[in-house]
This record gives structure tokens, sequence and C-alpha cells, in this order.
């Protein structure tokens, strides 16, 4: 018997809006705090949150910096954090097919 | 967002696209390299000479026959064809503050956008260009070609390569990329308009870092128009109708045309998608 694609899905990676920073991640050299706030709409706190689990996963590097007077914060997608971010994806897409055949 | 597996790969396609449009801004390195193109049309301007307009290479200063070993490519027609020193230097400097000014640019964006695009691969195969055939050609055809004659330095040259690309992790890729960068390097000083080959090779990097249809169509269009203008100009117009430098002015403003519509049509693509919700 084949293994259903959930067995695939990684905690870390699955939950949506992690999900969603490493998908902006993996399109930039570094994407800012700032910005990935403001286009998942989430709260500071909560997004901090999701990027220390990232960053523990050693899926996500966190870089702390200033522009001007301002503290900037700024992440980056590691090799690990591709990879992951593609098992996820093709364990979706797997799903998806799984569910139109049935 | 979603939690469905299918609105939630719309909803992930959505934000990758949303990053990628955001990021882009490939606008102002194509306008100011339209710029720099357009600014160098007076220095192809027929020379007014009272007793005729012949010169011998023997005349041109060291430095001309150091940036140009193998001499510049001789026109069918001789007529305004005269090689200059302030055409090298203008386009070394120019090209120089361009290139800086692009990774400026892309950094500054990054600051303010949020959102930061990799030049590393820009920077890296511009420098290239623009030192290979101011230090690396000059050399390697004075040491190699000249002191040890051409089945020797065919060997080398074929050695080197193949160092290399074992070396490499893409192997394929990074000898076609070495060979066309010696190849383009060569070109550049060999050419009347070889430095619109260098422009080319940077534009075609942004294309790459960008990942834009609109970016990618006007830096191949502009490739193109370079090659064509430089063999054209090298092999073809002495017989054309056309005085030589008319035909000058028309290379560099076409070729200054397409680098400025490219950075116009980015500009418009940004502030229309910028309507549309990702």
């Amino acid at each position: 018997m084949t293994e259903h694609p959930t067995s695939g899905l990684d905690d870390a990676v699955h939950q949506r809006h992690r999900l969603g920073v490493l998908t902006i991640a993996a399109e930039v050299k570094r994407a800012e705090f700032g910005y990935l706030k403001s286009l998942l709409g989430l709260a500071a706190g909560t997004l901090s949150r999701h990027v220390t689990v990232l960053e523990e996963a050693g899926l996500l590097a966190v870089e702390k910096g200033y522009y001007g007077k301002r503290p900037k914060t700024w992440v980056s997608i590691t090799a690990a954090g591709r990879e992951a971010l593609a098992a996820e994806m093709a364990v979706l897409r797997a799903l998806l097919e799984r569910h139109d055949q049935a | 967002m979603a939690t469905d597996p299918r609105d939630l790969l719309d909803e992930l396609s959505a934000l990758r696209r949303r990053a990628r449009r955001d990021r882009h801004g490939y606008w102002f390195p194509f306008l100011l390299f339209g710029v720099i193109v357009a600014a160098a049309i007076p220095l192809y301007l027929p020379a007014r000479c009272e007793l005729g307009c012949s010169w011998s290479a023997n005349e041109l200063p060291s430095v001309w026959h150091w940036l140009h070993p193998t001499g510049q490519a001789t026109r069918t027609s001789g007529l305004g064809d005269h090689p200059s020193l302030w055409k090298d230097l203008y386009w070394m400097a120019a090209l120089t503050v361009g290139f800086l000014a692009t990774v400026w640019w892309y950094r500054w964006r990054a600051r303010k956008v949020g959102v930061e695009t990799s030049t590393r691969l820009y920077v890296q195969v511009t420098l290239l260009v623009l030192a290979f055939p101011l230090l690396g050609v000059p050399l390697v055809t004075r040491l190699v070609f000249t002191t040890l004659g051409w089945p020797v330095a065919l060997a080398v040259l074929v050695v080197g390569v193949v160092v290399v690309t074992l070396l490499a992790k893409r192997k394929l890729r990074t000898a076609v990329v070495i060979l066309s960068l010696v190849l383009v390097a060569h070109l550049v000083m060999v050419f009347p308009f070889g430095s619109l080959l260098v422009v080319a090779v940077g534009v075609l990097g942004l294309a790459w870092v960008e990942r834009s249809a609109l970016c990618t169509s006007f830096a191949v269009l502009f490739a193109v128009w370079a090659l064509f203008v430089n063999g054209w100009s090298t092999w073809v117009y002495g017989a054309a109708l056309w005085p030589a430098a008319l035909i000058d002015l028309g290379d560099l403003l076409s070729s200054s045309l397409i680098l400025v519509l490219g950075g116009v049509g980015g500009l418009v693509a940004r502030r229309v998608q910028g309507k549309i919700p990702a």
C-alpha cells in the first residue's frame, strides 16, 4: 500500500502562514519583517513567533540591522528551507491529484 | 489564508507573484543605460578635417594599442572611422558608473520596498565583462598569442576551460558561459560598438535575476540589435548609400531607444500591475 501524501507534511513548514513566509523568502534574496507583516496581514507578535519557529528549524536565516536609526529585521531562506518548501509543494500537489482522482 | 490545498496553492502562487512584482526594479537601469548610449552619440560625429580624414595607427596613443591588441575591425568604408581613445575612456567610465549605479539602486530599493533582489550574478558577470576586455584580452593576447604562438595558446585555453568546467557544479552551463564571455570580451574591443555588447550582457544578467517576461523581451531584443549593429557597421555599410556618420547616429539612437522603451515599459507595467490585486 502506498503512503498517503499527508505523511510527507512537515509540521514546521505546513502551517499556512509559515508556508507564506517561506514562499515569499524563496522568491527574493531577503525580505524585511515589515514587508512580510503587511503582505501576510499578520500582527508583529504572531509573525515573530512563526519566524522564530522557522529559524530554529534551520529553514530561515534572520539578520538584524539598522536603516538610519530604525531597526530592521531581514529574513532569507536557507538551502534546507528551499528543499522543505519544494517538498511541501509536492505534497500539496499530490494531495490535490489524489483528491481529484477520488 | 486558506486551508484547502487548492486554495492554499493558489494563494501561495499569488504571494510569489506579488513578491516578484514588488522586487522588480529593472526600469531604472534600462533608462540609465539608454541615456548612457544616447550620450555617446557626439563622440561618433564625423571629425572636421582640413586636409582630409586619413589617419595612421602609428599616431594613436599607446593606451589605445594596449586596449586593442589586435586592432579595431576595419569597416568597409574608412570614412569617419577614426579610432579614438576618448570613445574608450567614455565607455569605460560610463559603463562603470552605470554598473555601480545599478547595484546601488537595487540596494536602495530593497531598503525602501522591503524585498531585495539578488545582484550577485549581475555583479559577477558585469565585472568580468568590464574587466576582461581591459586587462584579460590585452594580457592574454600579448603573453600567449604573441609570445607562445597559437598552437600553445589554443592548448592553454582548452585546458583552462576544461579544468574550470570540471571543478564547477553545473558543468555544461559553466563551459557555455565562460566561452561566451571570452568571445564577448574579445569582440568588445574589436567591434566599433563593442561597448553595446557589455550593456547587452548587463541587461541579460538583469533579465535572469528579475525573471520578468517584459524585461527578458527587451534584453533579448537589445542583445540581438547590439550584435546586428556591430556586424552591420563592421562588414556591410561601406556599400550602403548613407553616410557612415548618419548610420552611426541611427545605430546608437535605435539602441538607446530600445533600452528607454524597456525602462518606460517596466515603469508602466509596474503601475498597471500595482492596480490589479495579485
